[in-house]
């Protein structure tokens, strides 16, 4: 006989399961490059979007085995740090738990639910829509941050432009702001990160942060980087870093902190090697992050001290007195660091989906 | 649905838990006026002129689960609430190590364990050691282990080392945290545990200031398992909130109803009178901790007074009201019945 115990957990596997799928169905819809039926299947048939199978060129490889599908992705990572990923979906949660880690966090000055404005910090005490249009004007720029972002946060950089406000880089007047921050359903009003000059140099108007992979050895139970991708905004990504929106990015070499060639996508979906930023010319190829052993060290304590979530991809911006985490994604895109090359091809990595049960 | 249907059968759970003989005809009155039968019998309902200022247990299990949403996981899970409110210099116990299936994953800086073995030699250095399931929802699952030289005390029942190791490695997701050492005021009452006051408080939906709606002093006792609980056989004593002073005990007798002691059964030591040293400081250290978590805005915390400040144990994002409510109803305090009233939280009977 079936108990209602095992009917209720069968019950939530099955709902987990549909909302996996669904993440996947509508990732794959949102595909805006041009592909033919014909890729499109083959490209599902190896288990991929048909948007990696262009960014990875997968039609112009050999072998594709090193490659960690999308099916893995999306069906089974999401278990990789259960039943605490809740610590990295809610980045109220997440700023409660790591803010007892001096100076890593930005600071966050408040929770704001429908109009409703909670002071978060003992500094800058901000208690109403007016007052964070108050600090705004102090600030000259903040970021409102949804709490829930499962597959893709929710971020608007908020910009004073004396007057007038700038969301996410369109001007609207002060009264409009404040309508359209009231109405914001649940969201943290955080501090906008001073990057550190190499990475300003490269694009001064997105907070450029780095995407780190950290995975919690199996058998050692220390934490290793498994892969680091600097990434860049341009002109067309609305003051963020975002790679698939039109921005850049390089990976840095673990061992030296040098970025590699940089990448971004052509409107065929396909990817370009640029040695320089297109907008600013200057050169990506080469540039240093700054004190790399120094970021990397503190990213890996970090995990380490949180080793009971096992596989978290954290974006990290560097700045001049060392780092800022500005959120970790329990389920990290591979598109940007795939498309660099195979995350398997690194033996540690394979292992360790591997020992966990998670490759296919 | 989901949570209502969890909600309801939660409650029913409870009333099935009743231990204490009622007659249909009473159980019906509990249920047609709101409460568990053993809420009616603790609270003497059939005694009361007017019942409209207690919280229905109608109202508690199925509506002030909300109070907290979506934020209370951090109450109810152990691991995220240690997270949460370690920030908080000498606030909570020291947590040594997650526990999962044997496995044993190290949590403190200052006592590194990371292993069963590890585990009991800590022990034998610390003699007592608690061990808390990760998730709670509406009780926690606590086991106190003490060193007897060799020999283990799980809870109470003397065991093995070799059994105490199994056990131990069975548990299902659990943290390893210290045992509190309470202020002697408390020890003299009953020293076998670690005996708590249950503080509960609300976020007033005016001033968006946190305030204390009632503190209760638990105390444990012989047949309670190292653990102070009141429905088990413990007493509780509300606290005056202005001077810290205890009022008269109560515990339940074996019919369910409530009984007033003037001290603790097996110590003799006098309970009511007694007063919380520092209790000015007490309310303001909780306090300011409520107030750094505004998105919690209704919480029973779980308060041990120590010789150097509070420990929190835990908290509680739908408190329990038989503790609270058996020194009288909680909404004649007008501000508490508008804190509920301001989050739709109260069925109308």
């Amino acid at each position: 006989m079936t108990t209602p115990g095992a009917l209720s957990r069968r019950a939530r596997f099955a709902y987990r399961r549909r909302r996996e799928w669904r993440w996947l169905i509508a990732d794959e819809r949102k595909n805006p490059y041009p592909v033919t039926i014909a890729q499109r299947l083959r490209a599902w048939r190896l288990g991929f979007l048909s948007q990696s199978y262009l960014l990875y060129e997968l039609d112009r490889r050999d072998s594709i085995r090193n490659y960690v599908k999308d099916s893995s992705r999306y069906l089974r990572f999401s278990r990789l740090n259960s039943p605490y990923s809740i610590i990295l979906h809610d980045k109220l949660i997440f700023g409660e738990v790591f803010r007892r880690h001096p100076n890593l966090l930005p600071e966050t000055f408040a929770l704001l639910r429908h109009g409703v404005v909670m002071p978060r910090s003992d500094a800058e005490p901000v208690e109403s829509v007016d007052g964070v249009l108050d600090l705004l004007a102090r600030r000259r720029r903040l970021v409102l941050k949804g709490t829930k972002g499962w597959g893709g946060a929710d971020v608007t950089v908020l910009e004073d432009l004396g007057g007038d406000v700038s969301l996410g880089g369109k001007r609207v007047s002060r009264e409009e702001a404040r309508r359209e921050i009231a109405s914001r359903k649940e969201h943290v009003l955080v501090e906008y990160v001073e990057q550190a000059a190499y990475a300003r140099e490269i694009f001064p108007d997105s907070a450029n942060s780095i995407r780190m992979l950290t995975m919690i050895d199996v058998d050692s139970g220390e934490p290793f980087l498994a892969r680091a991708v600097h990434r860049f905004g341009s002109r067309s990504t609305k003051r963020m870093d975002n790679f698939t929106q039109g921005g850049m990015c390089a990976m840095v070499d673990a061992e030296t902190g040098t970025l590699g060639t940089g990448i971004r996508v052509l409107p065929s979906g396909r990817p370009e090697e640029i040695e320089s930023h297109p907008d600013t010319g200057a050169r990506i190829t080469g540039a240093a992050v700054r004190d790399w052993p120094g970021v990397l060290r503190r990213v890996l304590e970090i995990a380490a001290e949180h080793a009971y979530l096992p596989y978290v991809g954290w974006d990290v911006v560097v700045t001049e007195d060392g780092i800022r985490l500005l959120e970790g994604n329990a389920n990290s895109g591979t598109d940007v660091l795939q498309v660099h090359g195979p995350l398997l091809a690194d033996p540690r990595v394979r292992r360790f989906y591997k020992r966990r049960g998670f490759l296919h | 649905m989901f949570g209502r249907r969890r909600e309801l059968r939660w409650l029913l759970a409870d009333e099935r838990k009743n231990p204490y003989p009622i007659t249909r005809t009473q159980r019906l009155r509990a249920w047609r006026m709101g409460f568990l039968s053993q809420s009616y019998l603790l609270f003497e309902l059939d005694r009361r002129d007017s019942v409209r200022d207690y919280v229905t247990d109608g109202s508690r299990y199925v509506r002030f689960s909300r109070l907290n949403a979506p934020y209370s996981v951090v109450l109810h899970d152990k691991l995220l609430f240690d997270g949460v409110f370690r920030r908080h210099a000498n606030l909570l116990p020291e947590t040594y190590a997650l526990l999962r299936r044997g496995v044993v994953w190290p949590k403190s800086s200052v006592e590194r364990v990371d292993s069963i073995d590890g585990i009991l030699d800590l022990l034998a250095r610390k003699r007592k050691l608690v061990l808390k399931g990760r998730k709670g929802w509406g009780g926690t699952r606590v086991t106190v282990l003490e060193d007897l030289g060799g020999d283990v005390s799980l809870s109470g029942t003397r065991v093995a080392r070799e059994e105490a190791r199994r056990e131990i490695a069975s548990a299902s997701e659990s943290l390893l945290v210290e045992c509190v050492e309470q202020a002697p005021y408390a020890r003299e009452i009953f020293p076998d545990s670690a005996n708590s006051i249950r503080m509960l408080t609300m976020t007033d939906p005016d001033t968006r200031e946190p305030f204390l709606a009632r503190a209760v002093h638990r105390f444990g006792a012989r047949n309670t398992r190292r653990i102070d609980n009141f429905s088990q056989g413990g007493v509780c004593s509300m606290i005056d909130l202005d001077t810290g002073r205890l009022g008269v005990g109560v515990r339940v007798l074996p019919s369910g109803h409530p009984e007033s002691v003037e001290r603790h059964p097996d110590t003799k030591a006098p309970i009511s009178g007694a007063v919380i040293p520092g209790w000015h400081g007490v309310v303001r250290q909780l306090l300011d901790v409520a107030r750094a978590h505004p998105y919690l805005p209704y919480v029973g915390w779980d308060v041990v007074v120590t010789a150097d400040g509070i420990r929190l144990l835990e908290g509680n994002a739908n408190t329990g009201m038989n503790v609270l409510q058996v020194h009288g109803p909680l909404l004649s305090d007008p501000r508490i019945r508008r804190f509920y009233e301001s989050h739709g939280g109260l069925n109308v009977p």
